[in-house]
């Protein structure tokens, strides 16, 4: 750790590491009418070679820098479809700074070769901008070629990752490099989502419509990320292109529109704005709707979505987020007769935030938020007002960052954030309160990074981020967290070596059984009752591009969790600070990917190798003085493999394809079972088999009846269920009418209906003990169509 | 499909909201495998020991069986022994299994019972002692051994125990007792004779009388709870116990009779009768004897009432405290 800290130290400090001073390129491209257009790709070329040199995005204000650059004579190319490229020759002379504005012309007609080029600018700048961090994107198409459950999942989406591991078919939780879904940080417009799904997990709240791309970091973070200790899960909304247009459309799940207008370039020019565009969106399931004549269904759900950008002509941009969703189960409508029990279950999240950018002439760029997120879920019985579940979080976020040029190859990063957490959590029933907690408590941070930046040599981060956690109970934490990532480009920048050291610090846990294929996380905060999350980490990589269109990566890493816990099933109900279990684990691995964009058949290999464990008192034990027990969790998929093909076809058809293989998961195999009895206190104390058949007519048990057996476990997770395949297809056609595009799809998941298997079921009540259980998905075909205007 | 997913009287409750979630998402896709044949389940032997301290006596039995597939072979000629802190020591004898069971069982199955009663049982089965206990199994199977703490006296306040209250018809009992110094959780129990043919009236169908309600306090200063609104809290999820229950919500009719008995749980009952993590094949008990087997030895120490709902005349009133002199040391 000293090394560490030397290292971190040694790059807060920048030394005069080169002989000739560098120069750079900066500047801002701009529309017809000034406005400013991000993503714009400005690529860097020697004058009479075609070869890349480097390849940068502009920024939300249209900003872009080139730096540093070794002075001589370059090209710059600049790109963005719809508009007319542009070029010009610079002269770039040692230690001074070359200002290039550029004015892009309209260029209606969408050329296919732009296009491919800027997809691939993407993730080349990231190849050539980041260090350490292990970055993947899928923008919407992606997302719509995948086949899905009833229709496009940006967060199933991920599950093609490499190091990304969902255990069941029933969940859209997944968990990335041996760190569990807690520890999973899920941002939409950079604001936190606590339980971003329906159903329990089947489906996650975001309307593809809205969704702008997707980018999960799976290692590597380098200072300014916090909060979690696995992984990053970016979401981005999509403002739309400023004109009003709908995005709509039907499935199996549900009926849904993404509306998006803007202001007239008159009132843009009278409130001094470049840019004011929106975008709103509605999502509900209509099943129970549809059926109402003649069936009740006592289930819905709801999403409304907004996103609201403006530009100032300034170059001042805001950005505003909003979401709000529901799922509702009301089994009070239904009659008696079909339902006994009558509750109404509410859960779901809000959230809203908003955004300020800037970016400046010398390449620095500012940016401050703040927003609030709550997931609330509400359990209440009908007949029964004394039952109450409840789980509340709530999280108010404030941060500011910027980061600036220092000079020569050196560019710095600083931050601070301020976030307060507040839960209440609430499990009663009969007058006794059988699970609970309420508390708050605020998480500061401050951070700092430098990059030092070679081009096409060399590219090293150094950071430290110091968090804070206060809590209302409990012990006050202040945890340095160093961070150190290094790039070694070779082969004139197209492959590269990296490698990355962290600490990582996290203060909220879910406290959801995973080994559940479904379920609602229920939210607690570090404090009195449980420590707070540590996770060392390392990684070491290489990546580049191997063809045009080609990109790979392999990352090898090791990560260890200090703080994590479980559920303490047998603890005290005298000692209120036992109700969690304090543990760690370990998760080491290696991920291999392969990606191929453009024009034509694309797609992904996917190919991850983890092993992860947990390490916990047993409380299964019974023993007064517990041992520590490990295994492996639930998500310890030891090889996983994503094929991924799209293919696009002639008339308008599209072909997506994913074959997704994996090891067994583990679980815990009985070994026997035992009648169970239990004691009647009212009749001498004597013992009663829970299953009396002269209580039930018929005398045979039924779902309902409390099970008359206990089992007795083998191994925690010693066991594992067998190998996992299953090959999904999206087939969609577009039709472009006069008055937009139609889009009608239909997409079969498990195509050869594979039996996987999700539970077993031992039963050694018969002549003979039998296994049976529940399989995951089977062959499952399921349509809609997508409409555009 | 056939569901395996079941909840029992467990003390954490939070995971209904997961459990109702899979269900709704099992059903929906869910297929049942194809039935497959196992290994041979293991044979494990089983020993429920359970010691109870009441008004006037204590006594203790040993309920021990095998693991399903075994379960045909007795227990016979085992040694049960208790110890206690004063180096009190005492052999458990064998008896007919109805002393320590009610006699209907899975098929095949043979369990074993013994018993210690009388002044060996007096002298070491007493509110606070801590027990230690070894069974030696037969023919060399080996011996398992545990410990229990038995939890501290305590008394009924509300009603004041007095034998048999009159409680007025359609009215609630706010019960309250002194806490019992160790326990984990009180277990109150009713048992409810005549409830069929006085809810008859009303088309509420009792399929059993007597019927049994439990409801539940958690942690030792949990000493409340309210007769009979809070009890059948393991019955409100099927059909007829909701029927039921909704029915005596605000009382029982008149004509009711009432065995009502509150049991203070050491550390060992409580963690056998809530269950353990979630697996879907079975319930899963947290044991307490450890070696050749599994099982659990707990210790409760029960204050009993009874009831007759019936307006107050020549029974003393359920609905009064009980005087200081009733309270436990």
């Amino acid at each position: 750790m000293t090394r560490l800290l030397s290292l971190v130290l040694l790059g807060l400090f920048p030394l005069s590491l080169g002989a000739q001073e560098p120069g750079s390129i900066d500047g801002r491209v701009t529309g017809p009418e000034g406005e400013p257009l991000r993503a714009v790709t400005v690529s860097l070329l020697l004058p009479m070679e075609e070869r890349l040199l480097r390849t940068q995005e502009t920024d939300g204000g249209g900003y872009y820098r080139l730096a540093p650059l070794t002075p001589g004579r370059y090209r710059v190319r600049v790109l963005r479809l719809g508009y007319r490229p542009e070029e010009r020759e610079v002269e770039v002379i040692a230690g001074e700074r070359v200002r290039l504005d550029l004015t892009l012309a309209l260029a209606p007609v969408a050329l296919e070769g732009l296009a491919v080029e800027g997809e691939r600018s993407r993730a080349r700048a990231r190849f050539e901008d980041d260090a350490g961090i292990t970055s993947r994107e899928l923008t919407r198409d992606e997302i719509r070629l995948l086949p899905g459950l009833a229709e496009a999942d940006p967060l199933r989406a991920v599950e093609i990752l490499p190091g990304v591991i969902s255990p069941t078919d029933f969940s859209a939780s997944f968990n990335v490099r041996g760190g569990s879904s807690d520890q999973n940080l899920i941002l939409l417009d950079g604001f936190p989502l606590f339980n971003p799904f329906h159903l329990g997990g089947v489906f996650s709240v975001f309307n593809g419509d809205m969704v702008d791309r997707v980018e999960l970091q799976s290692g590597g973070f380098p200072a300014e990320f916090g909060g979690r200790v696995s992984s990053v899960l970016r979401v981005e909304s999509d403002p739309g292109p400023g004109d009003f247009t709908v995005d709509g459309g039907i499935s199996l799940l549900a009926a849904r529109a993404a509306v998006s207008g803007g202001l007239s370039r008159e009132r843009r020019q009278a409130l001094g704005l470049s840019t004011a565009r929106w975008r709103f969106s509605a999502r509900r399931s209509y099943v129970d709707q549809l059926l109402k004549p003649v069936a009740t269904i006592p289930y819905h759900i709801t999403d409304l979505q907004g996103v609201a950008e403006v530009w100032s002509r300034g170059g001042n941009r805001v950005v505003l987020s909003g979401y709000s969703g529901a799922d509702v189960l009301d089994l009070g409508r239904l009659s008696l007769d079909d339902f006994p029990l009558r509750l109404h279950w509410e859960w779901g999240n809000r959230l809203l935030g908003a955004r300020w950018m800037r970016s400046y002439l010398n390449g620095a760029s500012a940016e401050a938020g703040a927003g609030v997120s709550t997931f609330r879920t509400d359990l209440a019985f009908t007949d029964f007002d004394d039952i109450r579940f409840r789980s509340d979080i709530r999280q108010l976020s404030l941060f500011a960052r910027g980061e600036s040029w220092m000079g020569g190859r050196w560019k710095g990063k600083a931050g601070l954030s301020a976030d307060h957490y507040r839960y209440d959590n609430l499990a009663e029933t009969g007058g006794t309160v059988f699970a609970g907690g309420l508390g708050d408590g605020w998480a500061l941070a401050a951070f700092g990074q430098t990059e030092y930046r070679r081009p096409g040599r060399w590219l090293v981060e150094t950071g430290l981020r110091f968090e804070g956690w206060l809590p209302d109970a409990g012990p006050v934490v202040w945890a340095p967290s160093p961070r150190v990532a290094a790039k070694r480009f070779f082969a004139g920048g197209d492959l590269a070596v990296k490698g990355s050291v962290g600490r990582y610090t996290q203060f909220v846990h879910s406290v959801r059984d995973e080994e559940l294929p479904l379920g609602i996380d229920i939210w607690i905060l570090a404090g009195d009752r449980a420590p707070h999350v540590v996770s060392d980490q390392v990684q070491v990589g290489v990546e580049g591009f191997p063809g045009d269109r080609w990109f790979a990566a392999a990352d090898a890493f090791y990560r260890t969790f200090d703080g994590v816990i479980t559920n303490n099933l047998a603890d005290d109900p005298n000692d209120p600070s036992d109700d969690f279990l304090p543990g760690r684990g370990t998760g080491y691995g290696a991920d291999f990917y392969l990606e191929r964009r453009g024009p034509g058949p694309n797609g992904s290999l996917s190919l991850s190798w983890l092993k992860a464990d947990r390490t916990f008192p047993d409380f299964l034990s019974g023993a007064e003085e517990v041992e520590e027990i490990t295994y492996p969790p639930v998500f310890d998929r030891r090889v996983d493999l994503d094929l991924v093909v799209r293919l696009p076809l002639d008339g308008g058809w599209d072909i997506g394809a994913r074959w997704h293989v994996g090891t067994g998961v583990p679980y815990t195999r009985p070994l026997a079972s035992y009648a169970y009895f239990s004691p009647r206190q009212t009749r001498d104390g004597v013992l009663r088999w829970q299953f009396n058949p002269e209580d039930e007519p018929g005398g045979e048990p039924d779902d309902d009846q409390a099970n008359p057996y206990g089992v007795i476990l083998g191994p925690r997770n010693g066991e594992r269920y067998p190998i996992y395949h299953r090959l999904d297809l999206s087939v969609r056609r577009t039709f472009t009418p006069r008055w937009g595009t139609v889009v009608p799809y239909l997409d079969v998941l498990n195509l050869y209906n594979r039996t996987n298997v999700l539970f077993y079921f031992y039963d050694f009540s018969g002549d003979r003990p039998v296994r049976t259980g529940l399989s995951m998905f089977p062959l499952l075909p399921t349509f809609g169509v997508e409409v555009r205007f | 499909m056939r569901r395996r997913v079941q909840m029992g009287p467990r003390f954490r409750t939070s995971g209904i909201l997961t459990l109702l979630a899979v269900a709704a998402g099992f059903g929906a896709v869910a297929c049942e495998l194809a039935e497959v044949t196992v290994t041979e389940a293991e044979e494990v032997v089983m020993a429920e020991i359970w010691f109870r301290v009441e008004e006037e006596r204590s006594n203790a039995f040993a309920f021990l069986h095998r693991t399903i597939g075994h379960a045909s072979t007795p227990v016979d000629g085992a040694r049960v022994r208790v110890r206690g802190s004063g180096g009190v020591v005492a052999d458990f004898v064998a008896e007919s299994v109805g002393n320590c069971a009610e006699d209907t069982f899975p098929t095949a199955f043979e369990p074993s019972c013994y018993l210690l009663e009388g002044a060996p049982a007096d002298a070491l089965i007493q509110p606070g002692r801590r027990l230690e206990v070894e069974v030696t199994l037969p023919g060399g199977e080996g011996r398992l051994i545990g410990a229990t703490t038995i939890p501290g006296d305590f008394a009924l306040r509300v009603p004041a125990p007095v034998g048999t209250c009159a409680l007025p018809p359609n009215r609630t009992l706010p019960m309250v007792w002194t806490p019992a110094e160790g326990a984990w959780a009180y277990l109150p129990e009713a048992e409810l004779s005549g409830i069929r043919n006085a809810l008859e009236p009303a088309g509420v169908h009792v399929p059993t009388d007597p019927t049994v309600l439990q409801g539940l306090a958690i942690s030792q200063a949990d000493t409340t709870v309210v007769f009979p609104t809070q009890f059948g809290i393991f019955n409100r999820f099927s059909d007829e116990g909701r029927e039921l229950l909704l029915a005596i919500r605000d009382g029982l009719p008149p004509g009711v009779f009432v065995t009502l008995v509150v049991t203070a749980l050491d550390r060992n009952a409580a963690n056998w009768v809530r269950g353990g993590a979630f697996n879907p094949s079975g319930q899963i008990r947290i044991p307490s004897l450890f070696g050749d087997g599994t099982g659990v030895v707990g210790s409760v120490v029960n204050r009993g009432i009874q009831i007759r709902t019936e307006p107050p005349g020549e029974r003393p009133s359920c609905l009064a405290a009980g005087s200081s002199a009733s309270e436990a040391p």
